[in-house]
């Protein structure tokens, strides 16, 4: 676990099942960072208006706009944006598409957290 | 119209009116009277006014002169010293005192009053511009005092009564008013006078004053002046304004006139009867066309009523009209009918009010039109239409008139029925062609354009429409003819358009069967023939002369029994008999001995016609059935071969059904199962997730391991998942042409393997095409890799080796995976690939029927045999795609 204490870095969950947001939330608390959760694509955009997100985390299905609108969405605001992607079941068209756009991996429900984890801070590392 | 009076007459005047001129002369001459008196009288006027101012200037002189000479009188005369010029008076000598000597010495004489009277006035006399006065008297005592002849007319005058004589005379070349008036002798006159016997009160002489006269007729010159300059003034703009007006009513008059024989002119040669009558109808003026039809002139009309001319009844109809005119105070058409000499016409009459300045009606004005020809023609005209309509429609005929420079066609009715359009379509070139059936209309538009207009040909096209209102199709047959222009470019066409699409269809069908009957006739393979019920032969058919019995100069004309030999000519002979009472056809076999050899025929007979009368004919349809016969044995033969193949067939055929049935069973397994994991993923994220917490968070040892376990089984479940949606994502995917080996070394090369475990792999280095799915493929390999690591818990090696073989004339793509793990039997291998059935400890019993599935699905085959030093061998073969490899 790394130890960033002067900035905390910023993680954005969006996913409509809000039983796993939370746990989430508190995953990524656990290991040190500021975590927000939203339940829609509309919410998201909305959020990430207010504040910067180092990574968000997407999930691949949602009521309403899907993973994939938000991303694009998200990479219009910020083309920094820095996004994982979550999803229960997905055409293989669909993750290529999401690789494609930039998304940085995408993982399976039930996703192993250690991995998910290891990718996020590689992805953070990265980007700083 | 042919009653129109051509010449054009001009109207001369009845009455000639008293010449303008003459009148201008007359009005001239009296103006110049007028004038003329009004200046006399002025002129005579200032005159008067000149002599009565003298006259009062002379009438004062003489009462002041009298007044002097009646204060002399009085004082009996005045004393002045004499001196040459007033000497004493001789003719008072008479008088004692005449002179006297005052006492202081001075000598004075008796002046009387006619001696200082005449004395002033000779002063006066002296004086040129004022009146001086005269005295004189018929018996002068002095004989200067003698009367002038003036004087003594009017001292005679006086004695006859005058009171006073007033006169304007010239003296000495100048001009004097005189007035003279009588004395008459007063008792202190007769001091001087007595003595010449004068009695008191009668007229003893006169006075005469003289005022020149100049003064007054010079003031009155200037006043008559400048009257006569006002006169003269008057006159000439008199005379300029009658010039003025006789110029102006000329024009009024000539243009009156011109107006008047206008509208007479109009009136009389208008081939309308045109009538002017007052508000009670009767007549005022008539043209003459109204003069010629009812024989009447406008000299006898006058005062005439239509009562007096027209039958009561048709009177009555006008009268009323002219009184719906009065009381409209508008114009009124209406039609009404005149009884003429040759009958009744019918007329179309304007009426309308005329009205005086004060805006009352005064009299009825009609123009009125004979309309009976007209009405004669479009009565003629609607019945030709009506007559054209009729025949159009019976003739499914419409008809148009295109205005080819205006674009635009009109047409009869039925053409609107022909075309299905109403009036609001647009009828132009191109609207026709909306009309012309798709097909047609670049044909029908060239035609019009290039060979009609083009070449001047008559339009004349049978051609496809669709009928606008109803989408129909019809036929039509379009003619027209052309109307040239003056530079000769067509500008009208006029034409027919008829329906014709059931002699169209009749046609087709006469045509269609005409060429079926043709091609069946053609098409028949052999031999037809025509006979009577007596089976005489009429006429036949024949493709081929050999396949006749006899040759047809033999048989026509003869019987079927006088031909054929008794074997054939019996059957068909009853047939034929059966044919003629029933009237149904039959068929009739048999064999001939050709020169080839034996044939076999089969007739087939119909009735054609009634076969009760003479004409009526059977009809012999004769196929060579000689080959069929033939092949008939021979097909014998065969059938029975076919029978066993279509057993053998039959078998292959339930297995295959039977695989397709598994196949069916796990695809809807397949979609079930890839729906129920995708829903079972979500809780089992949020387990995972909230199981990792509790792990991270809890302190206590005997938690953390429960919950690792609970995570562990989190993971199976979700490889099962895998699974499962591996099942699903195989049921569907489609194949195309793709290179395995890049597929076969990645796969080979990205899966990662516990420690305990060696792999080795050998895949070929060139292109591998294969019509496969990438995604499937990448099943089938992780599968069986994990199927292998599945049976080795403990470790051991894994060994995957592709390369091309040929089998039965094709090349495969073979890939072998071998493991040494806990393997099979003999007899297991065959389950292996039946879904859910394991022999580890490990696994789901997916794997490797998924796999089976999916090599089936690529046309290939699986095999498992257990190894030689145990474990597992995977044997697949998947077919090469054309164009081969290098």
């Amino acid at each position: 676990m790394n130890q960033h204490t002067c900035v905390k870095r910023r993680v954005l969950i969006v996913d409509d099942v809000d039983d796993f947001c939370q746990a989430l939330r508190e995953i990524f608390e656990l290991s040190g960072y500021e975590a927000s959760v939203a339940h829609s694509g509309a919410e998201a955009l909305s959020a990430a208006a207010r504040n910067r997100f180092n990574l968000f985390l997407l999930d691949f299905l949602m009521p309403g706009m899907n993973g994939l609108e938000l991303f694009s969405r998200l990479k219009e605001m910020n083309p920094a944006t820095s996004a994982l992607m979550i999803t229960g079941m997905a055409a293989e068209k669909d993750i290529q598409e999401a690789l494609h756009m930039g998304v940085k991996e995408v993982f399976y429900k039930p996703i192993n957290i250690e991995e998910m984890l290891a990718t996020a801070e590689r992805i953070l590392n990265v980007s700083e | 119209m042919s009653s129109v009076p051509t010449g054009a007459k001009s109207a001369a005047p009845e009455k000639k009116p008293p010449s303008r001129k003459l009148l201008v002369f007359i009005a001239a001459a009296f103006w110049t009277v007028m004038i003329t008196a009004s200046l006399s009288f002025n002129w005579l006027h200032e005159h008067k006014t000149a002599i009565e101012f003298a006259t009062i200037e002379a009438r004062a002189s003489f009462n002041k002169d009298l007044v002097y000479r009646k204060w002399a009188a009085m004082h009996g005369g005045v004393y002045a010293p004499p001196t040459e010029k007033t000497p004493p008076n001789p003719y008072l000598a008479f008088i004692p005192d005449r002179d006297v000597v005052t006492t202081s010495g001075k000598r004075l004489t008796l002046i009387n009053p006619a001696y200082m009277t005449r004395q002033v006035h000779e002063l006066g006399k002296e004086q040129n511009n004022m009146a001086w006065g005269h005295i004189t008297s018929l018996k002068p005592i002095r004989p200067e005092n003698a009367a002038d002849e003036w004087e003594a007319e009017s001292l005679r005058k006086f004695e006859a009564g005058a009171v006073e004589v007033v006169s304007l005379q010239v003296m000495n070349g100048r001009r004097f008013l005189r007035l003279m008036k009588p004395m008459k002798a007063e008792k202190s006159c007769l001091k001087c006078h007595g003595h010449q016997g004068y009695k008191e009160g009668e007229i003893r002489g006169g006075i005469s004053v003289s005022a020149p006269f100049e003064p007054y007729a010079a003031v009155a010159s200037t006043r008559i002046a400048a009257v006569a300059a006002a006169h003269l003034f008057f006159w000439l703009t008199g005379l300029a304004g009658l010039w003025m007006a006789s110029v102006l009513l000329q024009r009024s008059e000539s243009g009156l006139r011109t107006s008047e024989e206008r509208l007479q002119s109009i009136l009389d040669n208008a081939a309308t009867v045109i009538f002017l009558k007052d508000t009670e109808g009767r007549y005022l003026l008539v043209n003459r066309r109204f003069e010629e039809l009812f024989h009447v002139n406008n000299d006898n009309i006058r005062g005439k009523t239509d009562f007096d001319m027209f039958p009561r009844e048709a009177a009555d109809t006008f009268r009323n009209a002219d009184q719906m005119v009065l009381k409209a105070r508008a114009p009124v058409e209406v039609e009404e009918t005149v009884p003429h000499d040759d009958g009744i016409h019918n007329y179309i009459s304007i009426k309308f009010p005329l009205f005086n300045s004060d805006g009352v009606p005064y009299a009825v004005c009609g123009i009125a039109t004979d309309i009976t020809e007209r009405k004669l023609v479009e009565k003629k005209l609607q019945e030709n239409l009506e007559a054209l309509n009729a025949s159009q429609e019976i003739g499914k005929l419409g008809s148009y008139d295109l205005d080819i420079p205006g674009n635009v066609w009109t047409n009869t009715r039925l053409l609107d029925e022909i075309f299905g359009i109403d009036d609001s379509f647009e009828r132009t070139v191109e609207g026709w062609l909306t009309i012309t059936h798709p097909k047609w209309r670049e044909v029908m538009g060239k035609y019009f354009m290039e060979e009609v207009v083009g070449r001047k040909q008559p339009f004349d096209k049978e051609y496809q429409i669709v009928r606008v209102n109803d989408g129909v199709v019809r036929w039509v047959h379009g003619l027209g003819r052309l109307e040239m222009g003056p530079e000769g470019t067509p500008v009208r066409m006029i034409g027919t358009i008829q329906d014709i699409t059931e002699r169209k269809l009749a046609e087709e069908e006469l045509r269609d069967s005409r060429e079926r009957l043709a091609a069946t006739l053609n098409a028949l393979p052999d031999l037809m023939f025509e006979a009577d019920v007596d089976g005489r032969f009429h006429d036949y058919r024949a493709p081929d002369d050999s396949l006749l019995y006899r040759p047809p100069e033999v048989f026509l004309g003869k019987t079927i029994p006088e031909v054929l030999p008794e074997s054939v000519s019996v059957p068909i002979m009853e047939t034929i008999k059966r044919i003629a009472e029933t009237g149904n056809s039959a068929k009739v076999t048999y064999d001939l001995a050709l020169p080839d050899g034996k044939a076999y025929f089969e007739a087939t007979m119909s009735p054609k016609g009634d076969l009760k009368k003479p004409e009526g004919r059977i009809i012999l349809l004769v196929r060579n059935i000689t080959e069929l016969i033939e092949t008939t044995h021979e097909l014998e033969l065969h059938r029975n071969r076919l029978e066993d193949m279509v057993e053998e067939r039959t078998r292959e055929l339930k297995e295959t059904q039977g695989r397709l049935i598994e196949s069916e069973r796990l695809a809807i397994l397949g979609h079930f199962a890839g729906s129920l994991a995708h829903e079972i993923r979500s809780p089992l994220a949020v387990i995972a997730a909230e199981s990792y917490i509790l792990r991270r968070i809890s302190r206590d040892e005997d938690i953390r391991r429960r919950i690792e376990a609970i995570e562990r089984q989190v993971s199976a479940c979700s490889e099962i998942i895998e699974g499962v949606m591996n099942l699903s994502r195989t049921t569907s995917g489609a194949l195309e042409m793709t290179d395995i080996a890049p597929l076969l070394r990645n796969t080979c090369a990205s899966t990662l393997f516990p420690k305990s475990v060696t792999f080795e792999y050998r895949v070929p280095d060139f292109a591998v095409p294969v019509r496969a799915n990438k995604v499937q493929i990448n099943i089938l390999l992780k599968n069986l890799i994990k199927n292998s690591l599945e049976a080795m818990p403990d470790g051991g090696i894994i060994t995957l080796e592709a390369g091309i073989v040929e089998k039965d004339a094709a090349k495969w793509l073979e890939i072998v995976v071998s493991d040494t793990g806990v393997g099979f039997t003999e007899e297991e291998a065959d389950r292996v690939f039946n879904t859910l059935y394991t022999t580890k400890l490990k696994g789901t019993g997916f794997g490797l029927s998924i796999s089976k599935l999916i090599v089936e699905k690529h046309g290939g085959t699986i095999k498992a045999k257990p190894g030689r030093e145990g474990g597992a061998v995977f044997t697949i073969a998947l077919p090469l795609s054309e164009g081969d490899v290098k």
